[in-house]
């Protein structure tokens, strides 16, 4: 139904449209159409069918009959010569006769007098409003000009020249220029308000196209830069995710597809996740989700090594905002460093290997020089035991330098375990007090210990690297310290820690300094101004040991006051412990 | 001299082997030194030493397996186990099955010290 409606409206609309250059010319000839159509239907029905009923009813001559069909046919001829001429582009000229024969017609259709007289006079209003709206606004005076005439002309031509005749034609005629003037007012308005319609409608055009321009430029603009980092993210080695808010890959770029051995397209669109899946151990891929979650801190976090597949990856990530998504994305940058971490488990080894190597021929050396040193085979003289002693010191120094470099490389390469065994502080302080006191009374120092009541009697903990450690510091404390005292403090400053406390009076590490204290092969004097022995590699294994027994380190000292050093430990007690609380 | 009582020392390092048994003799054991961990099996079979030194690191068979068979003897019950290891964790875990545990380098008076106590005990 719809539809038929539709296309007896595209009809009618092709029937009353006209062709013209000139949008106002077009608008004018498709109003004259409108205006023909029903005039041909009137003409048709009108003088045709409703002629011939009335005739039936009133009896008409021959003569009116044909007169009748005569008159149909001269204006169904003239409407669709109008009509015609219209649709061929003529559309002033249609105009202009059809205005001519509406004249013309509403002239002849009635009696003069009755005319004159002003029966229906008011008939020629309707060429002077259709003149104003069909051809220019302004010839709605003209029509009426003509309409003065036509009834002047018909006047005069039937010889109706009475002072009351007249009067009402001056009348008349007064009326048909005021109408003409309304006409011609309204008209020129509606024309008005079109060319304005029409001049915003061509802005609108205008600024339409020069945002399209615009648009345009930037999306080229656009997309030299997305292509300009697309060829950056191509050409650099270290392969690259982009994760979207979702968590699934959204970006990757050539170095990453190899370096995981898969497609593009099995790594867009999945998450990490199912990347890993298989290829990364448990652990790994734990380390790797708690960085991706969390990107909320501004801080950013260090990298992360992890074996992927047969390869050894490190990894960083980093929040990105995404436009035209909600949330933050993630970028994620892989650099295989299997070579290198080949190289640093070589290393380890080789320093292990040589380490353990050098270690029994020393300890053989310590052995033999202690045998000489006991004198088991016979007496050795002042001079005899001077050198056996100083042959023993060296090889000590070597040794603990050996120790402490595969110590190092043990903690390096993860493999230095800790045994937990129960211990009591007592002994603790008393091994150190027997490896260390000797050292100590040799520069005359004072050794003081001190254990608060507080700490239990025994705990658990692998009491050879708390000594190490313990000792570690003594002895460094006691080769920067020329008078005063070391002090070893044990303290319990919460009930779920413990603390080891090592004090000296000595000369102190200057503030700029002591950053770096708990670096490797470091002394506050440069390698060649330095009056101490040792390879500075003491401290970072104290550093070190600590942290792998869950605890910190504290450093506080001023130049000539003396240094403390403080290291906190979580606290684990034996079941006689518990007990005792 | 043959009044000493036996201390064997199983250990393969020549040096440290040596420095061992002077360490012992100074404490007055009678020594014997073995550097093969078979030939160490066998011994024990015969002898029943009242110390046995034990490096944990053996050809043929480890020290490890000794110290099991070792304490598996009730006709060694008596003997005194020193352990000598450089790994102090493997040490370690030994260290309720033996005597004492020294990790190296052992020192030669400390050595000396100990099985001196241990003799008298």
């Amino acid at each position: 139904m719809n539809e038929l409606r539709l296309t007896i409206g595209k009809k009618l609309e092709q029937l009353l449209h006209v062709k013209h250059p000139n949008q106002d010319v077009a608008r004018r000839g498709r109003l004259l159409n409108i205006l023909l159509l029903p005039g041909l239907g009137t003409g048709v029905l009108a003088f045709g069918l409703i002629g011939l009923i009335a005739n039936f009813i009133s009896g008409w001559s021959r003569q009116d009959e044909l007169l009748l069909l005569a008159t149909s046919v001269v204006g169904v001829v003239f409407i669709s010569g109008i009509y015609f001429l219209n649709r061929s582009g003529n559309v002033r000229l249609a105009a202009v006769v059809f205005l001519l024969g509406m004249i013309m017609l509403i002239t002849l259709s009635d009696e003069p007098l009755q005319l004159v007289a002003g029966r229906s006079t008011m008939t020629y209003i309707l060429p002077i409003v259709i003149a104003s709206v069909l051809l220019k606004p302004w010839t709605s005076f003209l029509m009426a000009i003509l309409s003065s005439i036509g009834l002047l002309g018909l006047a005069l031509a039937n010889n109706l020249l009475s002072p009351s005749v007249l009067s009402t034609v001056f009348v008349e005629i007064v009326l048909f220029q005021l109408i003409a003037l309304v006409s011609w007012l309204s008209a020129r308005s509606l024309e008005q308000a079109l060319t304005d319609l029409r001049t915003i409608n061509a802005e609108l055009d205008h600024r339409v196209a020069d945002r399209t321009r615009d648009l345009a430029d930037a999306l080229i603009r656009v997309q030299l830069e997305s292509s300009k980092s697309q060829a950056v993210l191509e050409s650099i080695a270290d392969g690259v995710i982009v994760f979207d808010s979702l968590g699934k890959a959204s970006v990757v770029n050539p170095a990453i597809s190899r370096l995981l051995n898969l497609p593009p397209s099995q790594i867009v669109g999945y998450r990490i996740e199912t990347l890993m899946a298989g290829v990364v151990n448990v652990s790994d891929q734990q380390a790797v989700l708690d960085q991706l979650h969390h990107q909320e801190s501004a801080e950013r976090l260090p990298g992360l090594r992890l074996q992927w597949g047969n390869k050894t990856l490190s990894a960083s990530f980093a929040p990105i905002h995404i436009q035209q998504e909600t949330g933050r994305g993630t970028v994620a940058v892989f650099r295989d460093i299997t070579r290198e971490a080949e190289l640093d488990r070589m290393k380890s080894m080789f320093v292990s290997m040589v380490s353990h190597e050098l270690r029994t021929p020393l300890g053989a050396i310590m052995g033999y020089g202690e045998i000489l040193q006991e004198q088991v085979h016979g007496p050795l003289n002042e001079r005899q035991r001077n050198v056996v002693e100083r042959l023993i010191t060296n090889t000590k120094r070597l040794l603990n330098l050996v120790n402490d470099l595969l110590d190092r490389a043990r903690l390096e390469a993860g493999r230095l375990k800790l045994v937990s065994a129960p211990f009591t502080p007592d002994a603790l302080l008393e091994e150190l007090l027997s490896m260390t006191g000797q050292l100590a009374k040799d520069k005359k120092v004072d050794f003081i210990t001190h254990i608060a009541p507080e700490v239990p009697q025994s705990m658990l903990g692998d009491s050879q690297r708390l000594l190490q450690v313990l000792a570690n510091l003594v002895t460094n404390a006691i080769k920067f310290t020329d008078n005063g005292s070391i002090t070893v403090k044990i303290d319990r400053p919460d009930p779920a820690h413990w603390s080891l406390q090592v004090i000296d009076t000595g000369a102190g590490i200057p503030l700029d300094e002591q950053p770096y204290v708990f670096d490797m092969f470091r002394q506050v004097d440069s390698l060649t101004t330095r009056k101490h022995s040792g390879a500075g590699l003491g401290l970072s294994i104290v550093k070190q040991l600590v942290t792998l027994m869950g605890g910190e380190v504290q450093l506080v000292s001023s130049v000539g006051t003396g240094t403390a050093i403080t290291i906190s430990l979580p606290l684990n007690l034996t079941a006689e412990g518990i007990r005792e609380r | 001299m043959n009044d000493n009582p036996l201390a064997l020392i199983i250990e393969d390092d020549e040096d440290l082997a040596a420095i061992f048994g002077e360490a012992l003799q100074a404490a007055q054991f009678a020594t014997e030194i073995i550097s093969d961990g078979a030939v160490a099996q066998r011994r024990l079979k015969e002898v029943i030493p009242s110390l046995v030194v034990l490096d944990l690191h053996l050809p043929n068979v480890s020290g490890e397996i000794l110290l099991r068979q070792l304490r598996a003897n009730p006709a060694l019950a008596r003997t005194r186990v020193v352990i000598a290891s450089a790994d102090p964790i493997s040490a370690d875990m030994l260290r309720s099955e033996s005597d004492l545990v020294l990790v190296k380098p052992v020192s030669f008076s400390q050595l000396r010290d100990l099985a001196q106590r241990l003799r008298l005990t």
